[in-house]
């Protein structure tokens, strides 16, 4: 089960050399470190990537975790009327393919103004279905007699949920975020749309424009929207890693 | 029922609308009207800057007529029948060997299978990638090692579908392993000593008692891993990233819809046969999720 990152990591301190070997090495005889020291120069965008990931995958389940509470609150603890409809609702919106979304999705991001910024990757994902589901399972254990208490001591209902509903479904709140992380950390599929081949079309338009020069593809570069967000691509595509380094 | 509780005739009539707003607002902008858009672009020609165009059944006539999209059919059935069952039957025996085990030991286990779940695919996809190379990956030079001979794992139209399920079954294994597991923690023991009272052996117990105290858990699973598992994507177009040339490994033997829903539209720019595609397979995953709940819930 562990062999494929023993290997991996195995082989990173290896010299070129020596990673195919035969017979093959398990143990590196003269470990190097110049792969590492190759990677800036390799991927110059590797810093902004990084700090690309990692503030999409901490803030993206920030908000979803606080939404799907709220919503998950709502359905556990309140009678209004259509509840169970609406809580239907969100459970069948499960069940609904994201990638059968993905080209409509991609030109409402145009249309928008925020494709080939981290929002359009970003704003999809911050109320999971999922997480309201789960939060009304766990805030469903949370006695009535607490909320009674609290709303005798004068707490609004939104004073209920964070002082009194939040605290208990602590345990919860941790798996949904960390959940929430894992998802978005493991994103490929939207981003590299959104981000990446959206760069790519970009290029292609304003290579279009400038005279002389001959794009194969079917894009009209007039038609381009102008970019949401503006700062120059690197000229080669770096292929898979977003080389967008727009800040939020 | 339950009694109405005392605190909820003081709430404010709109305060729950107002909490559960942010999802249908999201759902509406995100979800809802791409998936309406999605249908009407799958009736229409696409320009940039320039009107739909109705042009009524002709992107569902050039998909269905289109011998790679029935191919794509052919191959994500067979990638997502291929590894949910081996992660069913083999995620169900490691949670049974798993667990009786003390609860250290068994946390510790199932947090190794865990691991490659929460990993980066990227990552795991080009390891795998690497191990699989004819030549010289480290799979193949292991079994010469043995004496046998090297497999084109990632090559051949034979082996290309196998090594993409090995792939995605090391990958999703530990989260059925999990979730199966903390099913079998909640069977009910009393079960088992009325079972072995009534002299059941291990085997008995396990068709008799565990697989029916578990089996709203096992649709659930069965039910998610077929809605992933036809939109399958990530892990052959990553595993034949660079290594092959043509469209979704060697003679497109791992190309699956949504690969080619990404191809038609974002590598052609075809919106219109794109979104046909996606069409015809949200109508596919929503009639396999609708069968699935009728034959697993009778009985």
């Amino acid at each position: 089960m562990c062999f494929p990152f023993f290997w991996m990591l195995v082989s990173s301190f290896k010299p070129p050399e020596r990673i195919f070997s035969y017979p093959p090495e398990f143990i590196p005889t003269d470990p190097t470190l110049e792969h590492y020291a190759d990677l800036p120069a390799l991927i110059p965008s590797l810093g902004w990537n990084a700090v690309n990931s990692i503030a999409l995958a901490v803030l993206t389940p920030l908000f979803g975790v606080f939404f799907s509470s709220l919503a998950g609150f709502a359905f556990a603890k309140f009678n209004f009327r259509g509840k169970h409809v609406l809580f239907a609702v969100v459970v069948l919106t499960q069940l609904i393919p994201p990638a059968a979304g993905f080209i409509p999705l991609f030109i409402e991001m145009i249309n928008l103004r925020l494709i080939d910024t981290l929002w359009a990757v970003f704003l999809p994902g911050i109320v999971p279905a999922f997480g309201i589901f789960l939060f009304r399972q766990a805030i469903y254990s949370v006695p009535d007699e607490l909320l009674d208490a609290g709303r005798i001591d004068g707490a609004g209902s939104f004073m209920l949920y964070r002082s009194v509903v939040i605290p208990l479904v602590m345990p919860m709140v941790l798996t949904q975020y960390i959940l929430g992380f894992i998802g978005s950390w493991n994103n490929f599929l939207w981003p590299l749309i959104a981000l990446a081949i959206a760069a790519e079309l970009y290029a292609a338009g304003r290579a279009r424009l400038a005279p002389g020069t001959a794009v194969s593809g079917h894009l009209g570069a007039q038609s381009w929207p102008a970019r949401s967000c503006s700062r120059s691509h690197p000229s080669s595509f770096s292929w898979p890693f977003p080389n967008t380094s727009c800040p939020i | 029922m339950r009694a109405q509780p005392l605190h909820k005739r003081f709430f404010e009539k709109g305060t729950p609308y107002l909490y559960i707003l942010p999802f249908f607002v999201s759902f509406a902008v995100f979800g809802l009207y791409p998936l309406l858009y999605s249908l009407q672009l799958s009736f229409s020609e696409f320009k940039f800057g320039k009107p739909l165009v109705w042009v009524g059944l002709k992107n569902f006539d050039t998909i269905l007529s289109d011998p790679l999209f029935w191919l794509s059919l052919r191959n994500v059935i067979i990638l997502w029948v291929g590894s949910l069952s081996v992660q069913l039957v083999v995620a169900f025996l490691l949670a049974w060997l798993l667990n009786p085990l003390a609860s250290r030991l068994r946390g510790f286990f199932s947090g190794v299978f865990y691991l490659p779940v929460v990993m980066n695919l990227v990552a795991i996809a080009l390891a795998f990638q690497f191990m699989f190379d004819k030549n010289f990956g480290v799979i193949n030079l292991t079994l010469n090692l043995f004496g046998i001979e090297s497999i084109p794992w990632l090559t051949t139209s034979q082996w290309a579908p196998i090594s993409t399920i090995i792939l995605i079954i090391w990958k999703g294994l530990g989260w059925y392993v999990v979730y199966i597991l903390a099913a079998l923690q909640s069977v009910d023991t009393t079960l088992y000593e009325a079972a072995k009272i009534d002299g059941a052996n291990t085997l008995q117990q396990m068709i008799h008692v565990t697989l029916p105290s578990i089996r709203p858990i096992l649709l659930f699973l069965i039910v998610l891993g077929t809605v992933a598992g036809l939109q399958i994507f990530t892990e052959p177009y990553l595993l034949f990233s660079g290594s092959s040339t043509t469209l979704g490994g060697p003679e497109s033997s791992v190309l699956t819809p949504v690969m080619y829903i990404y191809v038609q539209g974002f590598q052609y720019l075809k919106f219109g046969p794109g979104s046909a595609i996606a069409v015809l397979l949200g109508v596919l995953i929503a009639v396999f999720s609708a069968v699935q709940f009728r034959l697993l819930q009778q009985r």
